[in-house]
C-alpha cells in the first residue's frame, strides 16, 4: 500500500523585481502602473512532480541546490501549499526539516526541550518520560536550567538532535538535517537512521550527501530544475546524478546546470600542460579546472573547493583567498583553475567537493564530483614523512635545519 | 518518466481499499486507523479544515501561550512585577496631571480606581491587538519549518494577554478593597466584558497578522493607531463628558461600551453602558471578525511563500 502518492505537484513563486515589493506604497504604485508589466517574475520551483512511496519504504530525494528538493518536502509536510497538483499522505506525519526549530535563546534548555518537542508533535508526558535520556544524550545535564544563549553551538545541536531522535510517526520526512555536525555526531545520527529504517517506518529522506542516500535508501528520485529526472533503484539514480565519462573521474559534465543564479557546468583534473588525468605523481602540480555560468550579474560571488579523503575534509580553499574582495561577475561563462601544489597531498585517493555562492546563499554544492589519486611513482618514500600510512594528512611544508647548539 | 501510473492508482481509490493497517503507538497516542492527509493548492474550505485540526494541536497551543508569557518576562529584572508597575505608574501620572489642572474626569467613582480600570481594559485590548498582529512574523522561523494550523498563532497571542489581565485585575480588586469600594455581584459580568474585549482584539489582530508579515507598513501603523484609539476611548475620562450630539459617532468605537462595561462591573457609581450601543458594538466586532477571517484565509498561504 502506498504511504505517499504525489501527483503533478507544482509550485510557482512570484518574485518581485525592483524595489516595489514589500511596502503598501510600492504595491499601490505597481497597481496603478499596471500597464508596465513584468514587475514580477514567476519562478517554477517544481513542475509536475509525481511519484509514489510504498509503506515501509525508505525513499531518497537527490538533486542539486535549487532543484526543488526542499520545496517538495515543505509541500509534503503541509508547510507550503502547491500551486497545483496534489498529494495524499497516509499515516501520521513526522517532519524534521531543521534541528532545534523554535529554540529560543532566552528560554532555558528545559523549556526549549518541551517547546521543541511539542512542535515536533510529541506530547508532554512522553517528553517528560524521555527527558533524562534526552539531556544525557546531549550531555547538558549541568546546564539544563541555564538560558539557551549560553550554550555552545555544539550543545545546541546535540540537544536539538536528542529531542528529534525521539520523533515517532508512521511517515517520517527528513531534510539533510542529519548531515550537519561533527563526525561523531554524524555517526550517531546514521545509527539512528538505521534503527528507524528497521522499525518499519516510511521514511522520505533528502540529502545531497550521496553516501548517506546510498547507504540508507532503496529507491530514490532525482530532481533537476524542479522536474523529475529519474525514479528508481538508488544505484541507478545515483549513476544518473554523477555523470561518468568513460575513462574515470577526471572530467565531469553537469549538463545544463541548475536554475540558480550561478552554477557549475563542468569540472576537470589536469596537469600543468592541460592534459587530463586522474592519477598524479607526488611531485606533480594538480590543477582543478572549473567551468561555471552566471545567470545574472553578481556583485559578490565566491567559489570554494574542498579536498576530501574518505569522509574527512583535508583542506578547503576559496577563490577569495588571494583577494580580499568577492568576485564581481557579469552574466556569462567563466573558468577558473585551482592549483594544488606539488608535494602537498600525500599518497592516497582524494575526492573533490565544489561549491559556489555568496556569503549568504549557496547556489551549487557538488560532492565527490572529481576523484583522483596521488602516488609516489619512482620515489623512495620509505624514510619520508609522506609515506602512505604515516601520521598526518598533508606533506609538511616546513623544513629542518641544523643550528649551532645553544649554550 | 515515472515508473508508475498514478492516474490509475488514484481512480481505483487506493486510499479506501485494503485492510486496516496495523496500529502502532505514536507520540500523540494510539490511533485507531491511519489518518489521511490530502495536500492541495489553496482553496475554499481551508479555514474549516484548519480549524478542524485545532483540537489535535491543542497541546502545542497551550505551550505557545505559555511561551509568549514566559518570554515577555524572562530576563527582566522585575519580571512579572512589570505587569503591575505599568498600569500603576500610568494611573499615578494621569492623577498627578489632573490634580495640577484640577479636573476630575471620572464618573463619580474614585478617580484613581476609575482611571486604573480604564487603563487595564485598554492595555488588555492593545496588547492583544499588537501581539496578534505581530504573531505570524514573530514565529516565521517556526512557520517555515513545521506544519501547524497557523491561525493558532494570533489566537495564542490574544490568550497570552489574559495572563497580564488576571494580574492587573487582582491588583484592581485590591485597590477597591484599599479605597473602600464595595464590590457587588456585578463583578460577575467582568469576565464577560473581558471576553468581548479579547474577541475585539482578535478580530483586528487576526486580519492584520498576515498583512503585517507581508507589508512592514502595518507594523508602523498599529502602535500609532492604538495610541490614537486610546484617546478616542474613555480610558482617562468618563463617557459622560462627550457632548450628546457626538455620542453615536463616539460609540462607533467598540471599546467605548466595553470599557464602560468593565467599570460598571467593578465600581458602584459607574453607569451601566447603553445596551443599544453595546449591541451595536458587539455586532460590529463580529463583522470585523468576519472580514478578518476572510483576509486571513486569502493571505495565509502567501505569507508562507514570502517568508
Amino acid at each position: 500500500m502506498s504511504a505517499i502518492v504525489a501527483e503533478n505537484i507544482s509550485k510557482c513563486y512570484r518574485i518581485n523585481i525592483g524595489p516595489a515589493g514589500n511596502t503598501l506604497g510600492g504595491q499601490l504604485r505597481s497597481f496603478l502602473r499596471r500597464n508596465e508589466k513584468a514587475s514580477h517574475e514567476d519562478i517554477w520551483a517544481l513542475r509536475d512532480v509525481s511519484f509514489r512511496i510504498e509503506e515501509g519504504e525508505v525513499f531518497g530525494i537527490i538533486g542539486r541546490n535549487g532543484s526543488g528538493k526542499s520545496t517538495l518536502l515543505k509541500i509534503l509536510t503541509r508547510i507550503v501549499r502547491p500551486t497545483y497538483g496534489s498529494a495524499v499522505v497516509r499515516g501520521r506525519v513526522g517532519a524534521l526539516l531543521e534541528v532545534g526549530t523554535g529554540f529560543h535563546p532566552d528560554l532555558t534548555g528545559r523549556e526549549n526541550v518541551f517547546f521543541n518537542g511539542t512542535l515536533l508533535g510529541l506530547d508532554r508526558a512522553f517528553i517528560q518520560s524521555k527527558f533524562d535520556e534526552i539531556v544525557a544524550f546531549a550531555e547538558v545535564e549541568k546546564f539544563i536550567d541555564t538560558q539557551f544563549k549560553h550554550y555552545s553551538s555544539g550543545m545546541k545541536a546535540r540537544l536539538g538532535f536528542a529531542v528529534a531522535a525521539n520523533l515517532r510517526s508512521e511517515v517520517l520526512i527528513l531534510d539533510e538535517v542529519l548531515s550537519v555536525g561533527d563526525v561523531m555526531f554524524q555517526e550517531k545520527s546514521m545509527d539512528r537512521m538505521t534503527e528507524l529504517r528497521q522499525s518499519g517506518m516510511t521514511i522520505l529522506f533528502v540529502s545531497h550527501s550521496l553516501s548517506s542516500i546510498a547507504g540508507i535508501c532503496k529507491r530514490a528520485m532525482l530532481l533537476r530544475e524542479g522536474k523529475v529526472v529519474t525514479i528508481g533503484e538508488v544505484g541507478q539514480v545515483l549513476e544518473e546524478y554523477i555523470p561518468k565519462v568513460a575513462s574515470g573521474t577526471d572530467y565531469v559534465d553537469f549538463g545544463e546546470g541548475s536554475g540558480m543564479p550561478a552554477c557549475y557546468l563542468s569540472g576537470s583534473l589536469e596537469k600543468n600542460d592541460g592534459s587530463r588525468t586522474d592519477r598524479f605523481d607526488l611531485d606533480e602540480d594538480i590543477y582543478v579546472r572549473l567551468r561555471y555560468r552566471v545567470q545574472k550579474p553578481q556583485p559578490g560571488l565566491q567559489l570554494a573547493l574542498t579536498l576530501r579523503m574518505q569522509q574527512d575534509d583535508i583542506v578547503q580553499t576559496f577563490d577569495t583567498d588571494d583577494h580580499s574582495f568577492l568576485g564581481q561577475h557579469e552574466a556569462g561563462l567563466f573558468e577558473k583553475r585551482v592549483k594544488i601544489p606539488r608535494m602537498f597531498l600525500k599518497e592516497g585517493e582524494y575526492s573533490v567537493r565544489i561549491t559556489i555562492g555568496t556569503p549568504f546563499q549557496c547556489y551549487d554544492d557538488l560532492e565527490s564530483v572529481l576523484r583522483f589519486s596521488v602516488a609516489a611513482n619512482g620515489m623512495d618514500t620509505s624514510q619520508k614523512s609522506y609515506r602512505r600510512g604515516r601520521a598526518g594528512r598533508v606533506v609538511f611544508p616546513g623544513s629542518w635545519h641544523a643550528v649551532p647548539p645553544s649554550q | 518518466m515515472t515508473d508508475i501510473n498514478l492516474q490509475d492508482e488514484a481512480k481505483q481509490g487506493f486510499i479506501k481499499e485494503g485492510p486496516v493497517p496495523q496500529v502502532r503507538p505514536t507520540a500523540r497516542g494510539d490511533i485507531g486507523e491511519r489518518e489521511v492527509h490530502t495536500i492541495t493548492a489553496p482553496q475554499l474550505g481551508d479555514l474549516r479544515s484548519s480549524l478542524g485540526a485545532l483540537p489535535e494541536f491543542f497541546p502545542l497551543f497551550k505551550v505557545l501561550v505559555w511561551r509568549s508569557v514566559s518570554l515577555r518576562y524572562t530576563q527582566s529584572f522585575l519580571g512579572v512585577l512589570w505587569i503591575a508597575i505599568q498600569p500603576v505608574a500610568s494611573t499615578l501620572m494621569v492623577l498627578f496631571m489632573f490634580n495640577i489642572i484640577r479636573v476630575n474626569t471620572a464618573d463619580g467613582s474614585h478617580q484613581g480606581v476609575f482611571i486604573f480600570a480604564g487603563i487595564m481594559a485598554w492595555q488588555f485590548f492593545a496588547r492583544g491587538v499588537g501581539d496578534a498582529t505581530g504573531s505570524l512574523l514573530a514565529h516565521s522561523g517556526i512557520l517555515s519549518k513545521i506544519y501547524l494550523p497557523k491561525i493558532m498563532l494570533p489566537v495564542a497571542s490574544v490568550m497570552a494577554a489574559w495572563f497580564d489581565a488576571a494580574i492587573t485585575i487582582a491588583l484592581l480588586v485590591l485597590a477597591c478593597l484599599v479605597f473602600g469600594i464595595a464590590l457587588s455581584p456585578r463583578i460577575l459580568w467582568l469576565p464577560v466584558f473581558l471576553t468581548i474585549i479579547s474577541l475585539a482584539s482578535l478580530s483586528i489582530g487576526l486580519g492584520l497578522s498576515p498583512l503585517n508579515a507581508l507589508y512592514r507598513d502595518v507594523g508602523m501603523m498599529v502602535p500609532f493607531a492604538l495610541q490614537f484609539g486610546m484617546f478616542i476611548s474613555p480610558v482617562y475620562y468618563a463617557t459622560r463628558f462627550i457632548p450628546e450630539k457626538y455620542l453615536l459617532l463616539y460609540h462607533l468605537n467598540p471599546m467605548v461600551s466595553l470599557i464602560d462595561g468593565v467599570r460598571w462591573s467593578l465600581l458602584p457609581e459607574s453607569p451601566m453602558p447603553d445596551l443599544g450601543y453595546l449591541a451595536l458594538n458587539i455586532i460590529s466586532i463580529f463583522a470585523v471578525m468576519g472580514i478578518s477571517l476572510f483576509v486571513y484565509q486569502k493571505l495565509e498561504s502567501l505569507v508562507i511563500d514570502r517568508i
